[in-house]
């Protein structure tokens, strides 16, 4: 069990500093610093992992848990700074109880300002886009990763259901 | 971590989630190829739980043939693959979702389609705006019977996607100290 325990020990560690480091003070590149958190985190604390007497096997093992909990966290954590148009909905729907919403209820929730502008500001803010004198234009970045999703939705033939 | 008779059997026991995450990923595959569009929750349902049963059946071979020691060192390994398995399930079906629903990963598309030519404001303006965004989700949230007009008002059916966001509003609150945007 101490593998299951050091994976999941580590990752709960990362949480709290991830935690603490957020509530004292709020880094500008968010998604960049909670990647530090999570891959710096399992190094400060390898050199205890001999006094554990874990084998190449149990690390792996530890190494496995602690990444994918890291990873499936890193993914979750989109929701926490963004609000999805559809759980706002829900939401809204929610506050308003047995007497429902109308359309334009939910056209002054999901306006172009609150989530349509923000999505390109930070798609800028994180170097995938450039707004210039002509309009918005991908970075080298940006033109690689809209391809590597565009390959896996051909792979997996997926269809765009955004609204766009 | 539990130990066991063979280090290659070890190895086995530690990389099981690897193949199942494939038998998931395969699945989804060849179902987009027979099929065709994109996966809603059934399919993912089922091609996940295809993985899930070849994670049982590396732990049941290990466990005919003698590699675990005792049930307790079994359990353990087991705790260990469904947790990383469903981990590894969760970052997909999220990747795979974000291909098709998530904001920026459609925006990035639409960019890429007129590169290198510049998209102007008034070009993504026209064609893909909040209220194409709407009408997609209303569609998407009644389909999915989350949500049913009923004499022009939109009334809540489902309780899940509540939770969800409740969910979500505590841990803004939590983490950000605010409510959520």
């Amino acid at each position: 069990m101490k593998g299951i325990l050091g994976g999941l020990g580590l990752f709960v560690l990362a949480l709290i500093i991830h935690l603490a480091w957020w509530r004292i003070r709020l880094p500008e590149k968010r998604g960049q610093a909670l990647m530090l958190v999570f891959l710096v985190t399992p190094l400060l604390f390898l050199p205890l992992a001999g006094w554990f007497v874990f084998s190449w096997a149990e690390l792996t093992a530890v190494g496995m848990l602690y990444f994918s909990s890291a990873a499936a966290y890193v993914i979750s954590y989109a929701g926490v700074e963004e609000t999805s148009p559809s759980l706002a909905m829900i939401r809204a729907l929610e506050v308003s109880g047995e007497r429902g919403c109308l359309l334009d209820d939910f056209r002054m929730l999901i306006t172009d300002e609150r989530f349509f502008l923000p999505r390109l500001e930070a798609l800028v803010r994180s170097g995938v886009l450039v707004l210039d004198n002509q309009g918005w234009r991908l970075t080298p970045r940006g033109r690689r990763m809209a391809q590597l999703s565009l390959l896996v939705s051909n792979i997996f033939r997926i269809q765009d259901n955004a609204g766009l | 971590m539990p130990d066991c008779n063979n280090s290659m059997q070890l190895w086995a026991l530690v990389l099981a989630p690897l193949p199942a995450l494939g038998v998931y990923i395969l699945g989804l595959w060849l179902t987009a190829q027979a099929i065709g569009g994109t996966a809603r929750m059934r399919r993912h349902f089922g091609c996940c739980a295809a993985g899930a049963l070849c994670l049982v059946s590396v732990w049941a071979g290990l466990q005919l043939l003698g590699v675990v020691r005792s049930r307790e060192q079994l359990f353990g390994w087991m705790v260990f693959g469904a947790l990383t398995y469903a981990n590894l399930c969760f970052c997909f079906f999220n990747f795979y979702s974000a291909q098709a629903g998530a904001l920026r990963v459609v925006l990035l598309k639409v960019f890429l389609r007129q590169d290198p030519e510049p998209v102007t404001s008034a070009e993504l303006f026209q064609y893909h705006s909040a209220s194409k965004v709407l009408s997609t989700r209303i569609e998407q949230l009644e389909r999915s019977g989350q949500m049913e007009c009923v004499d022009g008002r939109y009334i809540l059916r489902k309780r899940s996607l509540i939770w969800i966001g409740r969910l979500f509003a505590m841990l803004t609150y939590l983490i950000l100290g605010r409510a959520p945007k």
